[in-house]
């Protein structure tokens, strides 16, 4: 496949988004202004264009032959210490090819977006210029060949969610976030660091398949050798739960979530691309691309899917109770992203990398959605000072709407099919853990369903109410044409059809599992699962060739319960809106638990935040009286030694220096002779 | 005529400044820039024609010749000629009379001054060539008394002269000194060849079955005793301790141009003739007595000590604090001739490390000279160079590049990385280590902080003190609408201005692109055979090949 021109050129990827990026940065302020979106439209236009024509051709190759499909090309010796060396270069296989797709397509559409959403704003060629930065890094780490590279893009992407949720840095709550969503992602990539580390001492190397797959010099196939000494062995049971760690940082994952909520505050692309669709999947793309590492720890997986399973029904209740629309979305995907874990944590790895597609599509959907509805608003997203836009945002509505079922897993639409792919699994997996996370899960999916209705239903349907300030404009104009331009519009649309059409990758045959299974990572996590677990792992959750079958009675329960959920949605606030006061009058308790988000972040504040500072305070405290004291000694001590040489040698006299000289000669005659 | 050809480099140099004496007659200005002119020509010359001569010289020469040349010898000349260009754009005579510049004033001895710094550049290269005692004290005091004399007219103040007197008077006591070792040392073997002298100690070394590794050549008392007062003697060309007092006083006295001529040439002679000694009384094997490495231990300790309190004193003079740092970096350069001794088969690491410390020294300790000589000391008199921390102070606001030169050679002075001295105090501490000399590697460290102090005084004067002329409304000649014209960062003249970009660019580029640090290590590691081939014995066990090279 190094024939194809994505591959030849694939280092085309990074490139043209960093290119357009430093074009915008660097002239965008004087030259560029209000064009700044140019160059990354063009930088990341290309990406996409690449990213299409490799998935096509890929897919192509992987219709003839029933091999792997995998390719390492080398860019150029990146580092070279010792015996540690890391390449600079791309590593390309059919997962690849997918989150290449997802990353550059979905950034793409949303640079196109952000243009009408950012018009006029303050430090406008800034914006472009990170998300330019962001495309390039993200490219990184789905395209990099090895682990220091992963790493290099997963701290880049760190980086720029940092710049662009402090974006609004005159507002003191984005510095904040800014600030809380960097920190709590070093606790993970601290974690993540220690990994590669580990793996370097383990393996010698940080390649993930070396020369190329088959070959057993990288990571990831040295893993599955049966030679391993001692210390390989103990090393591969840490392994694991150290890049769970990193994982769960990036990914939202309890206890690390508490970033992604606050994160809001950046502008709306940017929670769409960043933390929706591309950067909070990272953690499930690595665990996928190393699920050679992770199946062979039962421990670990397992963990992976506890967390994901609690974290997926722990934030779809906090959800229930959020009345910023974007808060709401914040908490879906926090509780989405739990799902994708539950998956590959149950050994279905395609469909969590099958709801990763699905949700990139529906989820950047719905927030550019909310993105239009704060547009038009002025700001405002309280969902209790707005009613019945479907009046004022007609295309929005629908668009909305589209998004919504899909969220809720509403049969035929694209979240129906992915959710119920990893419920499917859970409920088929031996374990009897495996079973109460299917019935967890099929909770969640209820309460989603639930909360994404009562937002959709307060927000859109009902008598016309909008918010003061944005009531006051639209007297002057045709405001429907005024808070819906295309340039926004026409993104969303193709997001749309995404989100309406993308269920039907893996539907009604496993189109999109067969093609993940060309890749080594999977082809290979399938064979280690076989061998390490003993469980009779499905071949279809790899996307490996066996029988298929298509388990219809989860399909109608999850269907069923998706839309109970929205039925009970529409009775409490579409149909007697009254009501649902009255519950949450009855369950007050509760709700205020909810609203007050468990109190997790009060939690960390008194048990990490607080002691921290304390700790910070008495050292300070050292350092003052402490170190400062004992330098003020130690610099003493030469400048006294400094005077005694001065008064006696140095003092100016001819005959002084030439006694001094003899004297010395004699000292060191004497030493020397005596 | 393959002796000619060894000594070319010097002979060319010298002949040079003797036409340029001739210079001396006219008191027209051009003929004074031209005698500037050509005494850079030649050193870009011999520095071109040293970069791409082959260094294959040993074949040419039977080894009891008055001289020898070795890739050292060819690096030092090779170093000696590129500073020396340095020290000539310092020394440019920039101003409308061509009677000096900023920092200096020879008046209409043009010809005569570039005559004798080309006349101790040349003295300095025959020191990498002597191979005979009389020839080698010849070239030490041919790089020396030139100095003397440049240091008395390099500006006329009583200063200068008292610095002038000083230094003679103090030089020639070292000269007896190192003369009366020499003496004793051709009494006590009855030659006066190097190699013949180094042959000599080589069949001293005793047959001892017990002990292989030792080749020690024992020497008898007499012996010793000339080996050690040769040291003590060239312990003044160093500025090592005890024969470091004369720095403060000539250092500051002398023209700040002069004063960076002082840093690299006296001691680069002291630095080279000292390894040769070494070298020699180890009868070629680089094994000395434990005496001798003891003495070289406790200078480098002292040296380093000694200076760097010294130079954290001088809370008035720059050049002064310089100076003492001047003499810690001898010390410094100590540090690796002790590990060159304390571990010998480990040799050509630690010379390679002294040489490119050396090296790394000249460049760093030229460029802030440099950028002394180029900033005014007050904006009111344009015609002194800064020479206190007054002058300095808030001048690398006003002159902002020049501030930065000066905090990069500051930067590299202390051995922060992306410096050239950074990885000059790296590479000689790794042969110190591996020579277990890890006291006085301690002492090191102990002394580069210690040093960091002045450094950084002078960075914060630059930049952190206001300047006194500003800011002071009750200042007697202060006039609130006068804004002096903003600088062009190239005010000074354009030599100058060279120099300072030459040596901080390079000590920037050797510490920060890998590259071209590898290249200079690389010249240093090919230079670490002596002109005399070593003589180690055929019975040593190849050399266990330990830690890589270093860079």
């Amino acid at each position: 496949m190094n024939d194809l021109f994505a591959v030849h050129y694939s280092w085309l990827f990074p490139l043209c988004p960093l290119i357009g990026a430093i074009l915008s940065g660097f002239l965008g302020a004087k030259w560029l202004k209000s064009q700044s979106h140019w160059p990354i439209w063009i930088g990341v236009g290309i990406s996409a264009a690449l990213s299409l024509c490799l998935l096509f051709h890929t897919i192509q190759l992987s219709n003839t032959t029933p091999d792997t499909i995998s390719t390492t090309i080398t860019w150029y010796h990146w580092i070279d210490i010792g015996h540690f060396s890391a390449a600079a270069g791309a590593f390309i296989d059919p997962l690849t090819a997918v989150m290449l797709t997802v990353v550059c397509c979905i950034g793409f559409l949303i640079t196109i977006f952000s243009k009408g959403y950012m018009a006029g704003e303050e430090g406008y060629f800034r914006f472009f210029a990170y998300l330019g930065l962001f495309i390039f890094s993200m490219t990184l780490l789905v395209m990099g060949n090895n682990f220091i590279l992963l790493y290099l893009g997963w701290e880049g992407v760190g980086v720029c969610s940092y710049l662009l949720i402090g974006y609004y840095y005159e507002r003191p709550a984005a510095r904040e976030a800014a600030k809380k969503a960097f920190l709590v992602n070093r606790v993970g990539d601290f974690g993540f660091g220690i990994g590669i580390m580990l793996i370097y001492l383990t393996f010698g190397t940080v390649s993930f398949f070396g020369a190329g797959a088959g070959t057993h010099t990288g990571v990831l196939e040295l893993a599955t050798s049966s030679t391993l000494n001692d210390f390989q062995q103990h090393a591969l049971a840490w392994i694991p739960f150290l890049l769970m760690i990193g994982a769960f940082g990036k990914s939202a994952q309890f206890p690390l979530y508490v970033w992604l909520p606050d994160a809001m505050e950046g502008p709306t692309p940017v929670s769409a691309l960043i933390h929706a669709a591309t950067m909070v999947t990272a953690g499930i793309y690595m665990i996928a691309r190393c699920s050679t590492l992770f199946v062979q720890s039962e421990a670990a997986l397992l963990t992976i899917a506890a967390v994901g399973c609690f974290t997926a029904l722990f934030a779809a209740t906090i959800a229930l109770r959020q009345f910023d629309l974007k808060k709401v979305f914040a908490y879906s995907t926090i509780s989405q992203l739990g799902f994708m874990f539950a998956g590959v944590g149950l050994l279905a790895p395609v469909a969590g990398v099958f709801h990763l597609v699905t949700h990139a599509f529906f989820k950047a959907l719905l927030f550019l959605s909310s993105g239009v509805v704060m547009h038009a608003m002025a700001g405002e997203l309280d969902m209790r000072k707005m009613s019945g836009l479907k009046h004022v945002l007609p295309k929005t509505r629908w668009l909305m709407l589209v998004g919504c079922l899909a969220l809720a897993g509403c049969p035929f639409f694209s979240g129906f099919f992915s959710k119920d792919e990893i419920v499917g699994a859970a409920l088929s997996h031996p374990s009897l853990l495996g079973r109460i996370i299917g019935a967890v899960l099929l909770f969640s999916a209820f309460l989603t369903a639930y909360y994404t209705f009562r937002l959709y239903f307060r927000v859109f349907e009902g008598p016309l109410v909008t918010p003061h300030a944005a009531h006051h404009n639209d007297h002057d104009h045709s405001h429907a044409h005024n808070h819906e331009p295309l340039i926004m519009i026409l993104p969303l649309f193709i997001l749309m059809l995404g989100a309406l059409l993308a269920g039907y990758l893996n539907f009604p045959k496993n189109y999109l599992g067969d093609f993940l299974g060309h890749s080594p990572s999977f082809q290979l996590g399938y064979q280690t699962a076989r061998s390490a677990t003993g469980i009779d792992v499905p071949a279809h959750a790899f996307g490996q060739p066996g029988e298929e079958h298509l388990d219809m009675t989860t399909m109608v329960i999850s269907g069923a319960i998706s839309i109970l959920g929205i039925l009970l949605a529409s009775y409490y606030h579409l149909k007697n809106r009254p009501a649902s006061d009255a519950l949450v009058q009855k369950f007050a308790p509760i709700a205020r638990l909810l609203e007050g988000k468990f109190w997790v972040d009060e939690v960390y504040e008194r048990i990490i935040v607080d002691p921290l500072y304390a700790i910070g305070r008495a050292f300070t405290f050292i350092d003052r009286i402490v170190v400062d004291g004992l330098v003020a000694i130690i610099s003493f001590i030469p400048q006294l030694f400094g005077w005694s040489l001065k008064l006696t040698i140095q003092r100016g006299y001819l005959q002084g220096y030439g006694a001094a000289m003899l004297f010395g000669v004699a000292i060191i005659l004497l030493v020397i002779f005596l | 005529m393959p002796i000619i050809r060894i000594i070319l480099p010097e002979l060319i140099v010298g002949t040079v400044a003797c036409l340029l004496f001739l210079f001396g007659i006219s008191n027209k200005p051009p003929v004074r820039r031209a005698a500037a002119a050509i005494a850079l020509a030649t050193l870009v010359g011999v520095f071109a024609w040293l970069c791409f001569a082959d260094t294959t010289y040993e074949t040419l020469i039977e080894s009891s010749a008055a001289v020898r040349l070795g890739a050292f010898g060819h690096f030092i000349k090779l170093l000696t000629a590129g500073v020396g260009i340095l020290l000539v754009l310092l020394n440019w005579p920039s101003n409308a009379t061509a009677t000096g510049n900023r920092a200096l004033n020879f008046g209409e001895d043009a010809g005569e001054f570039f005559g004798l710094m080309l006349l101790s550049l040349a003295g300095l290269m025959l020191v990498a060539s002597a191979n005979d005692l009389m020839l080698l004290f010849l070239a030490i005091e041919l790089a020396s008394l030139p100095a003397y004399v440049m240091v008395s007219i390099s500006r006329p103040l009583p200063v200068a002269q008292e610095a002038g007197v000083k230094y003679f008077f103090l030089g020639a006591m070292a000269a007896a000194i190192l003369l009366f070792g020499l003496s004793y040392l051709y009494g006590s073997t009855g030659l006066t060849s190097l190699y013949a002298i180094s042959t000599l100690f080589h069949s001293q070394i005793p047959a001892s079955p017990a002990d292989p590794f030792s080749f020690t050549p024992v020497l008898t008392t007499w012996q010793l005793l000339a080996i050690v007062i040769v040291i003590i003697g060239l312990l003044f060309k160093l500025a090592a301790v005890p024969f470091h007092s004369y720095v403060g006083d000539v250092y500051e006295g002398a023209a700040t141009p002069v004063t960076a001529f002082l840093g690299f040439v006296p001691k680069a002679s002291g630095l080279v003739a000292l390894l040769k000694i070494l070298f020699v009384a180890s009868g070629g094997t680089w094994h000395v007595s434990p005496p001798l490495i003891k003495l070289i231990w406790w200078l480098a300790a002292l040296t380093m000590t000694f200076g760097n309190v010294l130079g954290i004193l001088q809370k008035h003079s720059v050049k002064r604090a310089l100076a003492y740092s001047s003499v810690a970096n001898s010390g410094y350069l100590l540090v690796g001739v002790a590990a060159l001794i304390a571990n010998p088969l480990g040799y050509d690491h630690a010379i390679q490390a002294t040489l490119f410390y050396l090296a790394a020294y000249a460049l760093m300790n030229t460029g802030a000279f440099a950028v002394l000589t180029a900033l005014p000391a007050r904006d009111e008199d344009p015609n002194t160079s800064a020479e206190t921390y007054d002058d300095l102070a808030g001048a690398g606001r006003k002159h902002l590049w020049l501030g930065l030169a000066m905090a990069i050679c500051c930067f590299s002075l202390i051995g922060l990385p992306l410096t050239v001295g950074f990885f000059g105090k790296l590479i000689i501490v790794q042969p110190a280590l591996s020579a277990h000399l890890t006291g006085l590697v301690v002492i090191l460290v102990i002394n580069a902080g210690i040093s960091a102090a002045y450094y950084l005084r002078i960075v914060g004067a630059l930049f952190l003190r206001l300047d006194p002329s500003h800011g002071h409304p009750a200042h007697p000649g202060y006039h609130p609408h006068h804004h002096p014209a903003p600088h062009n960062p190239l005010s000074a003249p354009l030599a100058i201005s060279l120099a300072v970009w030459l040596s901080a660019g390079s000590v920037l580029l050797l510490g920060t692109l890998l590259p071209a640090t590898q290249i200079l290590s690389n010249h240093t590691l090919g230079a670490t055979i002596l002109d005399n081939t070593p003589q180690i014995p055929t019975s040593e066990p190849a050399r266990t090949s330990t830690a890589a090279a270093p860079l």
